[in-house]
């Protein structure tokens, strides 16, 4: 094995700043200054060849070691913070609501309840339109700057339509939820969305009893959380 | 903490100030409004055309129960096509496709084919398109339905044949003898042969220059449907003096409702029911 000056490796477009075994010679009593230029050319390749494969070697084993890292992340608990307030404004089928809730985040689950209210009943038509909500949810993705879970949801809103009538509509809605969270401190930017069967129940005018009327809903929220 | 610290305060302090605007606004919500009970209220295409806050498509039966099926809610407007075969089936625009899974015009096409299409923009759930005789004459006993008649066939340019359409609303009325039926068209034509038959014809109007000349054309006219912009409080009083009915449409917010109800018209053909009803009673 023989140390070759930088100066000549350079003529050869390979950068070691030092005497390294992934530089070889053909023989290692031979100064590789003494050999023709086609056989340096052939020393050359060989080598950068060589390296290329170390390169991906070393490159496969890079990406084999962050996927464990972010594995490990993803799924490790790294939030303390066990509580948390939210306030936000939704929107479904029946209203814009404006919201505040609580939240217990037990490391990958967050169990949460809220309560809300129509913006456009309560504020615009003087109509109180509350909503409540209780969603449990399992955080698949778990980090410091996001997280991301899905669980199940149930939710009841209440309206009285016709004030002249003792009836109250009501509206009953289960499905799945959806969640993201984004933030490395203790306030956190949170966007849900829950995909819902409703069952729109009230007297019915025609039958005279109370009847559901089933149907399909979304609803979206966003809120800004403070945990602790 | 961070976050509002450029704005001067703290989480704690915003969410106390948003807690507080919520108490404030719901108690100033609080206070009494007007009641416009002399004023009915119509679901047009049944709970709300092109209402994307509504659960089901216009014109559908679930649309049309659950108007009816609401306190206080007076009636439906529904708008009637004739298909090849003479039936009257419920549909708004004047192509298939705009709304269903299907192709070309209601009168172009077949029961057979008509009754196998669905809505494809539903709002949230699926429904078929409905004949006019489909719908229950219980749900109308004591109540209100609006017919929008068209005679004009987009897809292939000529006239729908009247007295097929005659025949189907006859079935119709002798069907729901307790309903209160009134019929929408815009053809000179139709209007004077739906009066001849004994029907009470409303007629579309765009202001009150249009409706003097149609009340000169065609002064047996029931009343006129006019589209809320058009038409203002002193306009609705002068037709109203002339033993006119005059029926809004076209407004969905609470504000536009409650504009249309402070002209006191008859009725108002309304695309969000709930919103209408709830202006309707303080």
């Amino acid at each position: 094995m023989e140390c070759v000056s930088r100066k000549r490796v350079h003529l050869f477009r390979i950068n070691l700043n030092k005497c390294s075994n992934k530089f070889h010679l053909p023989s290692s009593n031979l100064q590789i200054s003494h050999l023709s230029s086609s056989a340096k050319r052939r020393i050359a390749a060989r080598n950068t060849r060589r390296r290329d494969i170390t390169a991906r070697s070393a490159q496969r084993f890079n990406h084999f070691i962050l996927s464990l890292f972010f594995t490990f992340i993803a799924f490790s608990p790294w939030s303390q913070e066990k509580h948390g307030v939210h306030i936000g404004t939704a929107w479904n089928y029946q209203d814009f609501q404006l919201g505040l809730g609580y939240s217990y985040r037990p490391e990958h689950w967050r169990i949460e309840g809220q309560l809300e209210t129509g913006v456009i009943r309560t504020f615009f038509q003087q109509r109180f339109f509350p909503r409540i909500s209780v969603t449990g949810a399992y955080m698949l993705a778990l980090n410091r700057g996001f997280t991301f879970g899905l669980g199940p949801t149930y939710a009841f809103s209440s309206l009285k339509v016709n004030a002249q009538t003792a009836d109250r509509h009501q509206w009953h809605e289960m499905g799945l939820s959806i969640r993201g969270e984004v933030g490395k401190n203790q306030i956190r930017w949170a966007l849900r969305s829950d995909f819902l069967g409703t069952a729109h129940r009230f007297r019915n005018q025609l039958t005279q009893q109370h009847e559901s009327f089933w149907s399909l809903g979304i609803y979206i929220q966003a809120s800004i959380i403070y945990c602790w | 903490m961070k976050a509002f610290g450029r704005w001067g305060f703290t989480f704690r302090q915003a969410l106390f100030i948003a807690g507080s605007l919520i108490v404030v606004l719901s108690v100033v919500g609080c206070r009494k409004k007007a009641s416009y009970e002399m004023v009915a209220v119509i679901g047009h295409g049944g709970n709300g055309l092109a209402n994307y806050s509504s659960i089901y498509h216009d014109n559908s039966l679930k649309a049309i129960e659950l108007a009816l099926a609401t306190s206080g809610c007076d009636g439906v407007e529904v708008d009637v096509q004739l298909s090849a075969d003479g039936t009257c089936w419920l549909f708004h625009d004047e192509e298939l496709n705009l709304a269903t899974n299907g192709e070309g015009c209601v009168p172009n096409q077949t029961d057979g084919y008509l009754s196998g299409l669905k809505y494809s923009f539903n709002g949230a759930t699926s429904s078929r398109l409905a004949r006019l005789s489909d719908i229950p004459s219980n749900w109308l006993e004591g109540r209100t339905i609006y017919l929008d008649l068209r005679h004009f066939n987009a897809c292939s340019g000529v006239m729908v044949d009247f007295n097929q359409m005659l025949t189907g609303i006859n079935e119709f009325n002798s069907a729901n003898s307790n309903a209160t039926i009134y019929c929408l068209s815009n053809d000179a034509g139709w209007i004077d042969q739906l009066i001849q038959a004994g029907y009470s014809v409303l007629t579309q109007i765009e202001g009150i220059s249009a409706y003097e000349s149609a009340n000169l054309t065609h002064p047996q006219l029931t009343g006129f449907v006019a589209r809320n912009n058009t038409l203002s409080p002193d306009d609705v009083s002068l037709i109203k003096n002339d033993g006119k009915r005059v029926v809004l449409f076209d407004m969905r917010a609470p504000s536009s409702i409650r504009k249309a109800f402070g002209k006191y018209p008859d009725a108002i053909m309304t695309d969000n029911v709930h919103n209408a009803i709830i202006e309707r009673y303080p």
